[in-house]
């Protein structure tokens, strides 16, 4: 009776790991939060403005074989002509803030801790190595956008592209 | 008393993974859009399949696998599937071309050599779809690791990242930021043949010196057949080389085979007026590239590079030098780890025998 008590607490662990792992089959991913910038009024000076945004988050569940997060961007134009390089528009991430929310405490790491110029080239921001970033992690990008003094009145727009990626 | 406990502790255990599948997807269903792609099988001792696809394969080789595409959001998606070139990003690692463009290394054109069946899917929340695709590599191609890459982007491909798009005020300017977002997965592809592994760094450049700091940037391109991953050391002396004054430690992520990439190196100080050598010296699969000497004038603050001044600044044996002290120190954390862990053991050990050690019969059974 012992025994047949000990088998039936062995398969029913061994069916809780077969669900934990099915249910953690997922895959990588980004999730993005809204970027704003305040409107500025042109004085005749290059002003910068800071970008709003709130966490972005990646979901590495089950990704032990390494991964980044990589950026790029457009020049702002705002159909008239209007253009404002994308080199004046910049990007960071602190290691500061990229937070866990779950799985392999060891974050992934921030590889763009100062404020850079976007381009066309993809700019990698966030890796884990292989064998690290196995979780879901939090982060908080930040944005710097200088408005040049010879800017005209408009509307601009940029996009921008956020991969992330697994390979080697 | 024995099995209850034993009870308790399956309890304990079953609690503590249910919390660890539980909290994931709680996080995640606060996401809208959320969708991946990834590798259906993994090969047995080559874990990377796990995360990507590998293959070795000959020239003029045809074979098909699948992919695994999936919306774990919770709210239906409409994704467009494509394949890219593998190119290298800024600061290293993998990333891919984006959609009709073309990379520069030798993963050019990889595009073309994979075909999928389908190129675009609606996916509802918690869907997955297997996506058939053909690997054809052409009969000419050389020995090398060629990467392409499966790509699933959301469409519409803009998640509005509005500023306050009004119609501007008198006087003002105003942004709106588009978003593209996009999951990639790579696609490897061994060549067999000779494996060439050569890295050369081109440039050193002051890329920047404000309140924050300095940034440098090093130019790097991988002039072999193989990934390149490096490790080494900046080294800033003075003008004549007799003095060290920072050495910054280098981890460089993966160039592709052909292509160059820029590598951002930050330094938390700000340089005093004053002349300067900058040198770079990386270590790759048992080879050294080095580039030194490269002359730096810093005056009222304001920074300017001046070409290399010197060559040979450092012997073979300074060279090995750094890379020692690195070692050592890395040697120092593992060894300082595993004695603190050989402590917790003990204390663990010792807690277990004192709390539960003599109170009861052991069971025949558990």
């Amino acid at each position: 009776m012992k025994r047949m008590r000990s088998v039936w607490l062995a398969v029913f662990t061994a069916l809780i790991f077969i669900g934990l792992l099915t249910t953690h089959s997922s895959a990588l991913t980004i999730l993005t939060s809204a970027l704003s910038f305040p409107g500025v009024f042109l004085n005749g000076y290059d002003q910068s403005v800071l970008g709003v945004t709130s966490a972005w988050q990646v979901d590495a569940t089950s990704e032990a074989g390494g991964w980044n997060a990589a950026i790029s961007a457009t020049e702002f134009t705002n159909g008239f002509g209007g253009v404002i390089s994308v080199s004046n528009f910049e990007f960071r991430l602190a290691d500061a803030n990229i937070s866990l929310v779950s799985g392999d405490p060891v974050l992934p790491n921030s590889t763009q801790t100062s404020y850079t110029p976007l381009s066309g080239t993809a700019l990698k921001f966030i890796s884990a190595a292989s064998g690290t970033g196995d979780g879901v992690y939090d982060f908080l990008p930040e944005f710097r956008l200088t408005v040049p003094a010879e800017t005209y009145v408009g509307s601009y727009t940029s996009t921008i592209t956020v991969s992330v990626n697994t390979g080697p | 008393m024995k099995k209850l406990k034993n009870i308790n502790i399956v309890l304990v255990f079953v609690m503590l993974m249910l919390i660890t599948v539980v909290v994931p997807a709680a996080a995640q269903s606060s996401a809208e859009v959320s969708f991946g792609i990834r590798p259906t099988k993994a090969l047995e001792g080559e874990k990377e399949t796990f995360s990507y696809f590998s293959y070795r394969v000959s020239p003029g080789s045809i074979f098909n696998d699948e992919a695994l595409v999936l919306n774990d959001g919770n709210e239906t998606v409409i994704l467009k599937l494509y394949v890219a070139d593998g190119l290298t990003a800024i600061n290293g690692g993998t990333d891919f071309s984006k959609e009709g463009e073309e990379s520069s290394g030798i993963s050019r054109g990889t595009h073309s050599w994979i075909s999928l069946s389908e190129t675009e899917v609606v996916l509802a929340p918690g869907e997955e779809k297997l996506i058939p695709f053909q690997v054809s590599i052409p009969a000419d191609a050389s020995a090398g690791q060629y990467i392409a890459g499966l790509i699933a982007q959301a469409v519409p491909e803009d998640q509005n990242l509005s500023s306050e798009e009004t119609s501007s005020a008198e006087g003002e300017a105003q942004f709106a930021v588009k978003l593209i977002r996009r999951v990639g997965v790579a696609v490897v592809m061994n060549v067999p043949g000779e494996q060439v592994a050569s890295l050369n760094i081109d440039d050193i450049s002051l890329y920047r010196q404000d309140e924050a700091g300095t940034t440098f940037s090093i130019q790097l391109r991988n002039g072999g057949n193989t990934f390149m991953q490096s490790k080494g050391f900046f080294i800033v002396t003075d003008r004549n080389a007799e003095r060290i004054i920072t050495t910054i430690p280098l981890n460089f992520d993966t160039i592709l085979p052909g292509d160059k990439a820029t590598f951002y190196v930050p330094q938390a100080a700000r340089f005093a007026d004053g002349k300067y050598l900058l040198s770079v010296v990386l270590d790759y699969e048992g080879q050294r590239a080095i580039l030194e000497g490269i002359g730096m004038n810093i005056k009222n603050g304001q920074p300017e590079l001046e070409g290399q001044m010197l060559n040979n600044l450092f012997a073979p044996e300074e060279i090995e030098v750094f890379f020692e002290k690195e070692e050592k120190s890395e040697g120092f954390l593992w060894t300082t780890i595993a004695i603190l862990s050989f402590i917790l053991a003990l204390f663990v050990g010792w807690f277990v025998y004192r709390s539960g050690g003599k109170k009861e019969e052991a069971d025949p059974i558990f």
